[in-house]
């Protein structure tokens, strides 16, 4: 590269980079194959216990009810690292300080982290080829790609949630249990009694009914109000995790 | 090259840096001094966008980094102090993610971090992981990633710290080889390399810009004559000096003894002694100190009242 005409910095290759790095950075520590290790096995152990059964339709229903709760736990502990741990151990200045926008740093570590819980699911493909293997009449198509759209959705919804947990603090725990008991709070929230409660909030909770949304993938119906709310949750808390990752430079 | 215009910073009601303005060249290396606290990070922090200034300009090869800070950005390399890396990362995977985080394909980051290895002697421990190395080498992989898209600006801060000599003597021919056609700014505690690496030297103290200027000019004048009496000629002898119009500052002498240091300008031994034996007073030492950039800073931060008792 020329130091005369330099050029301005791209935005995809360093957001790649970025995701790369924070993929790969869970592979180089045993904590990504831990938590790989641990989701296939719990799955695994309770697809063979509860779906295998003889004369139970062909369904892998059971499974994506687990994950989506296993899912819970796990991915604060895939996103509590991904600022907290750079502002904890310096990185964060020269990541910033580097010629990669904002906007690539956030997006790049939301692709990274949201691969992770992609590359999650692929050993339950193995127990969907078991599941088609053995069972007969085969399981229908439309459940099974319902469900595993649900289980990237709510990992998407997740992985944003703790992002921005993480990115308000240098401390990987509390940015573990922030998220946490974020995403109890979300899932919680329709459980709350608002009878009382103006139209307005009663709406406003409805809206974010999680459980409702995953029901009616589960029962194989793939709404696109749900998944826009999905997408448009994550890509707001992004927005926010970006505003808290720029605010820093205005301290 | 990298331009400062009447930068300030306040973290709440604390006033960080105030008004500093400078601008520099390329070809030059420039030392950053200043005692801890004085606003050092803070101002370099600034020039590399990681924070923005409360009032003034950053300037890197002409874009504002209020402005582009993407475009300033790509003209730098930057070396935090601590040297903050990947410990799980190798070293070459690690140089040459920060080429890819500069915009560089594959193949355009692979030659960078190859040639960054050869400069900063890592070929033997391009596949090691970053965690198991000496802070040495840990410091070489972090100016191998800071240089990695050949920037124009280099800012390092505390490059030295953990280094041996063997090592400084590397990282010496490293800056002088960088500075040819690049602009450098090195913050260090360490004054001696300052003196031997750097042209230029900036003294920051309270956030302020105390000195700039050449090292040859910020030493002129800090060469000092020592002289020691008996302690009851102390008042006297001083009382001398300052008659005639000279500085002179009082030092820790041993018991029973007066220490005066006395500017070394228009000054001889000589002219000590006559000046001496015209209050009759009997010296027991005598002895000439140096120009040193030690001493330059130490009476740069004693006028500025900042204390020049501190690490620099």
């Amino acid at each position: 590269m020329s130091t005369q005409g330099r050029k301005r910095p791209k935005f995809l290759g360093p957001m790649v980079a970025v995701a790369a790095r924070e993929t790969g950075s869970l592979f180089r520590m045993p904590v990504g194959w831990v938590v790989m290790a641990l989701f296939a096995f719990v799955t695994g152990l309770v697809f063979v216990t509860s779906t295998l059964i003889p004369s139970q339709p062909a369904t892998m229903r059971g499974f994506f009810a687990l994950a989506g709760w296993l899912l819970l736990p796990v991915t604060p502990a895939i996103t509590m690292r991904t600022f907290s741990e750079e502002y904890r151990s310096g990185t964060m200045e020269s990541l910033m300080t580097s010629p990669v926008s904002e906007w690539a740093v956030v997006l790049g570590k939301y692709v990274g982290s949201v691969a992770f819980v992609a590359l999650m699911m692929i050993p339950s493909l193995g127990l969907l080829a078991i599941l088609v293997g053995v069972a007969s009449p085969k399981p229908d198509a439309g459940p099974l790609v319902a469900g595993y759209l649900c289980l990237m959705l709510l990992g998407m919804l997740y992985v944003a949630i703790g992002m921005l947990a993480s990115s308000m603090t240098a401390n990987q725990t509390l940015a573990y249990l922030g998220t946490l008991f974020a995403l109890l709070l979300v899932l919680m929230l329709p459980a709350v009694p608002l009878e009382r409660a103006p139209e307005w909030l009663s709406r406003a909770v409805g809206y974010v009914n999680v459980h409702a949304r995953v029901a009616d993938f589960s029962r194989g119906l793939i709404d696109t109000r749900h998944v826009v709310f999905f997408v448009a949750t994550s890509a707001m808390c992004m927005g926010i995790t970006w505003l808290m990752v720029t605010a820093r430079r205005w301290r | 090259m990298i331009e400062l215009q009447g930068v300030s910073k306040q973290f709440g009601a604390m006033t960080a840096v105030r008004n500093v303005s400078f601008r520099l060249e390329p070809g030059e290396i420039t030392g950053l001094l200043g005692p801890n606290g004085a606003g050092k990070t803070t101002s370099i922090r600034m020039m590399t966008a990681y924070l923005a200034p409360t009032a003034g300009k950053v300037l890197i090869g002409g874009t504002d980094l209020a402005v582009d800070p993407g475009l300033g950005r790509s003209r730098l390399g930057y070396l935090p102090e601590s040297t903050p890396l990947y410990p799980e990362m190798q070293v070459e995977q690690y140089i040459r993610y920060r080429g890819a985080l500069a915009g560089m394909g594959r193949r355009e980051a692979g030659m960078a971090a190859g040639r960054e290895i050869e400069r900063c002697l890592l070929s033997g421990v391009r596949q090691q992981r970053v965690g198991t190395l000496s802070k040495g080498f840990r410091q070489r992989v972090g100016l191998a990633g800071a240089l990695v898209h050949d920037p124009e600006v280099v800012i390092l801060d505390e490059p030295g710290n953990g280094l041996d000599p063997a090592q400084i003597v590397q990282f010496r021919s490293v800056v002088s080889e960088l500075a040819q056609k690049r602009t450098m700014l090195i913050s260090s505690h360490i004054l001696a390399e300052v003196e031997r690496m750097c042209s230029r030297v900036l003294v920051i103290g309270g956030g302020e810009l105390l000195a700039d200027g050449s090292i040859a000019k910020m030493t002129r004048g800090s060469g000092r004559i020592v002289v020691s009496c008996a302690e009851g000629d102390g008042a006297r002898l001083r009382e001398g000096f300052e008659k005639g119009g000279w500085s002179v500052h009082t030092l820790k002498g041993e018991p029973g003894e007066v220490r005066l240091s006395v500017m070394k300008v228009n000054m001889t031994r000589q002219k000590v002694v006559e000046l001496a034996a015209s209050v009759s007073v009997v010296l027991s030492e005598l002895r000439e100190d140096q120009p040193s950039l030690e001493r330059a800073f130490m009476e740069i931060l004693e006028k500025a009242g900042r204390g020049g008792r501190g690490a620099a």
